[in-house]
């Protein structure tokens, strides 16, 4: 009798297992169709798994990945990059990322998009999904919901995210099934595409602030970033994006704050807004406030071409495993790219 | 003891109580019918039930009730 | 506790509990009573060490006179032999009258200082909203409505001679701080839980299934029934005007399924936990609903609540000397039939009255209990009449049809009274009643898709049906103690594994908890 409780607990948990697991993967949003944003984080491990290695990383939220196209940049510089970025990421995340993507490869430079610096408190639950939901579990996830964590959110819903997801069971979508056990990249590279076309609203000007400085939780983790990439000699670079608008204003306060950081550690920072070279204008934003597609192409070209300049500027030529893999990207993004050739001035 | 089974049955008439001996556990009796009869007994018998007589004892069967109530007759 | 949190808790006590030497497993069970009372908040644990201090202090000098009083005949035969000459004197006599007066006295004290707490709490609260649906069930309140009540009626029982004081303060704590009742009840009687919190506990493999099943038969009543329907409950209760006519009838029956889930899940929990323990609580419920009168519902719903009232409040007044002057000067009179009735039924309003005040000091929860005493009152005065029927027409009681129209009344009048709970403002609910008569737009609005504005979409509805359903089937099962069911499931360890799953699976999935839902809060523990 014995012997067959044990067994039937065994196997119950087993069972059990199994179940909770096949649930979790059929009720977690899949990100295809709605909220796209959400499979940024998770299609990484699509190249990692390949064993692909990328010269540079892309971190930081919707500045990055709506301004930078690695695709692009290889066809105008030839290097090869991922962006690994959020919505309205945290400094926090991106350094979590960072540290996750260093368990698959080392890159050459990361370049850190700046806005977030503004931001020290968390994010709000549903960001903190589209950031951390796509991280694979490891120690630096569960660190990274530690840091990211709001108030009434467990530990334990990210570990085993059917407690979150659960409820998505009276809302299954024909995508839930497709993409169960299979996943398809919605973006290049992390590059997610923009086809919108609304200049910013010239009229509404910047509001005042309080308090200017950058808050200290923001630095703390720029800090980390910073050692992180001294110890493994990876170049940190940072970035403003060429974005510019009312309620998403970069102040001269931070602007100044930023390049005393840089000045002090020795390292680059680029900020992009008003380039000549780049020649953003009103076309070039999708929705008042992110660049669209033609937007971030001007912004590759222009700052792949600094990127190898300054920090590739003898680098070995690629093999043509890599040339081969990049030359399908490049094709993939112009296809989804000639689809709307027509909002083309 | 007819006078007993007299009150019950006007109680509960639908209630045959020579084939009951568990009238609390069957939910025959409770209560409200307990606290009614002890003011019946009082008024028929001039007996007071004290607190500690109500017990599911002492009202499972009608032998039970009339045990107790000669019972306290004696005392 | 979340239900993570006290699953994961029971788990270690369970662990702890079968591991340490018999003898200390009531050490185990003390640092759970502390530990479950300080995840509520100091204030929780401070409140239950009160109470228990006031009832052990009170049982002192209660013991003394009561030993006297009712010392049986056997018990002062036998000190005789190895007694002492003072013990002799003592269980010799009867109490003085100054004794017994003196016990009184410190009865009623001890009551008042058991009690006193959750007078003023249910004071206080009369501050806020009186609806169920928006209080506030934690910290230091949690569970005062139902351990007060426990170490009361040990106050009450030794008083009157049936036990014998608890010697240590340890042991009366872990008894009036069980852990599994703090929460929700069921209101435990000291003769019944004590005996059991003091033996040894063997492991037994039926224990520790059946418990973990009726854990989890809780967990899922609670979470995929109750919570899902309070959604709807919620929207209707918040726009009575905009949600009227049948809205209302609508809200009876889904009130009355929420809370039955709730209430009789959360005592699964309790007891499913305590049966992990090799400890067996008293039932609370028994199958409610299937009740043909409201005299019978009360026999079968919240059932220590009831007993506790009986007992302790009913009994003791309609047969105290106040009540039987009343009815021999009635009965003098020539209104000789009401004297019968009048201590019966003023004990019952006034029984009533402290149960509705239990649930709070408000008027709708006045009302509620004035409500109920009413409907018996008046079953109790229509019975004559009934009677005659029932000899003209012998049959009928019998007839499945007239029963069910019996249980579907009971069930209709039990639900109407009972939401009173929802609203503070008493007049709320005869306004609500009303309206399910005179309301025609609710009807036609309802029927027409509704009840999909009430928060919870299509096959949220379906799943709410599956479950009651279940509910259903479940309770037409006999799960007692060496029944056919329960042996049937614990007797195969395969199949009961199986069932396990298929809860935990169930309620992980269409539970409504997480994210928006705040699934510790029992209705009922607001209490």
């Amino acid at each position: 009798m014995r012997k067959k409780r044990i067994f039937s607990i065994v196997f119950a948990l087993a069972l059990l297992g199994a179940i909770l697991a096949f649930f979790s993967r059929l009720l977690m949003p899949k990100h295809v169709s709605m909220v796209r944003e959400g499979a940024l984080v998770g299609e990484y491990y699509i190249e990692a798994d390949e064993g692909r290695e990328h010269q540079i990383l892309f971190l930081g939220d919707c500045e990055a990945y709506g301004c930078f196209i690695p695709a692009i940049i290889w066809e105008a510089s030839g290097l090869t990059s991922y962006v690994r970025g959020s919505p309205a990421a945290r400094v926090w995340q991106s350094y979590y990322l960072l540290l996750d993507t260093l368990e698959y490869e080392k890159p050459d430079v990361v370049v850190l998009s700046v806005f977030a610096l503004c931001h020290g408190d968390a994010q709000s639950e549903a960001y903190n999904r589209l950031a951390l939901d796509g991280m694979r579990l490891s120690k630096n996830k569960i660190n990274a919901v530690k840091a990211s964590m709001s108030e009434d959110e467990i530990l334990i819903s990210y570990i085993f995210p059917l407690l979150r997801y659960h409820s998505r069971w009276s809302e299954l979508r024909r995508e839930d099934i497709d993409y169960l056990f299979a996943r398809e990249a919605v973006s290049h590279n992390g590059y997610l595409f923009e086809s919108g076309s609304r200049a910013p609203d010239t009229e509404q000007s910047p509001e005042e602030l309080f308090d200017y400085s950058l808050p200290d939780r923001a630095i703390e983790y720029l800090d980390k970033i910073r050692l992180c990439c001294e110890e493994r000699g990876i170049a940190l670079v940072l970035v403003k994006s060429p974005t510019q608008s009312g309620h998403y204003w970069w102040y001269d306060e931070w602007d100044a704050r930023v390049r005393e950081y840089a000045e002090r550690y020795r390292l680059d920072y680029y900020n992009l807004i008003g380039s000549e070279e780049i020649g953003i204008d009103g076309g070039d934003y999708a929705d008042g406030v992110h660049l669209n597609f033609l937007g971030a192409e001007k912004t590759s070209r222009y700052f792949g071409k600094v990127l190898k300049e300054k920090y590739f500027p003898s680098a070995a030529p690629h093999g043509e495993e890599t040339k081969r893999v990049w030359k399908d990207k490049l094709d993939k993004y112009y296809i989804e790219r000639n689809k709307f050739s027509e909002g083309e001035k | 003891m007819n006078e007993l089974v007299k009150i019950l049955s006007s109680m509960h008439p639908e209630i045959d109580f020579s084939v009951h001996h568990d009238l609390l556990d069957e939910g025959i009796l409770d209560s409200i019918d307990i606290v009614t009869l002890v003011g019946e007994i009082d008024e028929v018998y001039g007996i007071q039930v004290p607190l500690e007589e109500i017990t599911p004892e002492n009202f499972s069967s009608v032998e039970a009730i009339y045990q107790m109530i000669e019972r306290l007759r004696g005392q | 506790m979340s239900t993570l949190e006290f699953v994961g808790f029971t788990a270690a006590v369970l662990l702890l509990y079968y591991l340490v030497p018999r003898r200390a497993q009531s050490a185990v069970l003390l640092a759970a009573n502390v530990f479950y009372c300080l995840s509520a908040g100091l204030l929780c644990l401070l409140s239950v060490i009160g109470v228990t201090t006031a009832a052990f202090c009170s049982s002192v000098k209660i013991e003394r006179a009561a030993a006297k009083e009712h010392a049986t005949p056997q018990e002062r035969a036998v000190t005789k032999e190895h007694a002492t000459p003072q013990e002799r004197a003592v269980t010799k006599e009867r109490a003085t009258p100054q004794e017994r007066k003196k016990s009184r006295r410190t009865l009623v004290f001890g009551l008042v200082f058991t009690l006193s707490s959750l007078v003023l709490v249910k004071l206080f609260s009369l501050l806020e909203s009186a609806s169920v649906l928006f209080r506030e069930s934690e910290g230091g309140t949690l569970g005062l409505a139902f351990y007060s009540l426990s170490a009361s009626g040990y106050l009450i029982d030794l008083y009157r001679g049936k036990i014998r004081r608890e010697k240590s303060f340890l042991k009366l704590f872990i008894f009036v701080g069980f852990f599994p009742c703090i929460r929700l009840g069921p209101i435990s009687r000291y003769s019944q839980l004590s005996p059991q919190l003091n033996k040894p506990h063997a492991p037994v493999w039926e224990n520790i299934v059946s418990g973990a099943i009726r854990m989890l038969w809780g967990y899922f009543k609670k979470l995929v029934v109750a919570d899902t329907a309070l959604v709807a409950v919620r929207a209707i209760v918040a726009e009575p005007q905009k949600y009227g006519g049948g809205y209302i009838f609508f809200l009876i029956i889904l009130y009355s399924v929420a809370i039955y889930a709730d209430f009789t899940g959360g005592i699964d929990i309790a007891l499913g936990a305590s049966r992990m323990l090799d400890i067996s609580l008293a039932e609370n419920f028994d199958r409610p609903f299937s009740s043909e009168s409201v005299r019978e519902y009360w026999k079968r719903w919240h059932i220590t609540l009831g007993a506790y009232f009986t007992d302790y409040v009913f009994y003791p007044l309609s047969i105290s000397r106040p009540m039987r002057a009343i009815s021999k000067r009635l009965r003098k009179s020539k209104y000789k039939k009401i004297g019968k009735k009048m201590p019966v039924y003023i004990a019952l309003v006034f029984t009533w009255f402290l149960t509705g005040a239990w649930h709070g000091l408000s008027p709708n929860f006045i009302l509620w209990g004035l409500s109920n005493a009413a409907v018996i009152i008046a079953a109790q005065e229509l019975s004559p009449l009934s009677a005659r029927f029932h000899q003209k027409h012998p049959t009928v009681n019998n007839n499945a049809v007239w029963r069910l129209f019996c249980v579907v009344r009971t069930f209709l009048i039990i639900g109407a009274i009972r939401i009173f709970d929802l609203w503070g403002n008493a007049l709320t609910t005869p306004r609500a009643i009303a309206s399910i008569f005179f309301d025609a737009r609710g009807w036609k609005d309802l029927f027409g898709g509704g009840f999909l504005s009430l928060g919870l979409s299509l096959p949220e509805w379906i799943a709410l049906a599956v479950g009651v359903a279940l509910i259903f089937a479940v309770s037409k099962l006999d799960f007692k103690k060496d029944g056919k069911m329960r042996n049937i499931v614990t007797r195969r360890p395969l199949l009961t594994m199986l069932v396990i799953v298929a809860l935990v699976s169930a309620t992980a999935i269409f539970g409504s908890y997480g994210v928006g839902f705040d699934e510790s809060s029992f209705i009922y523990s607001q209490f």
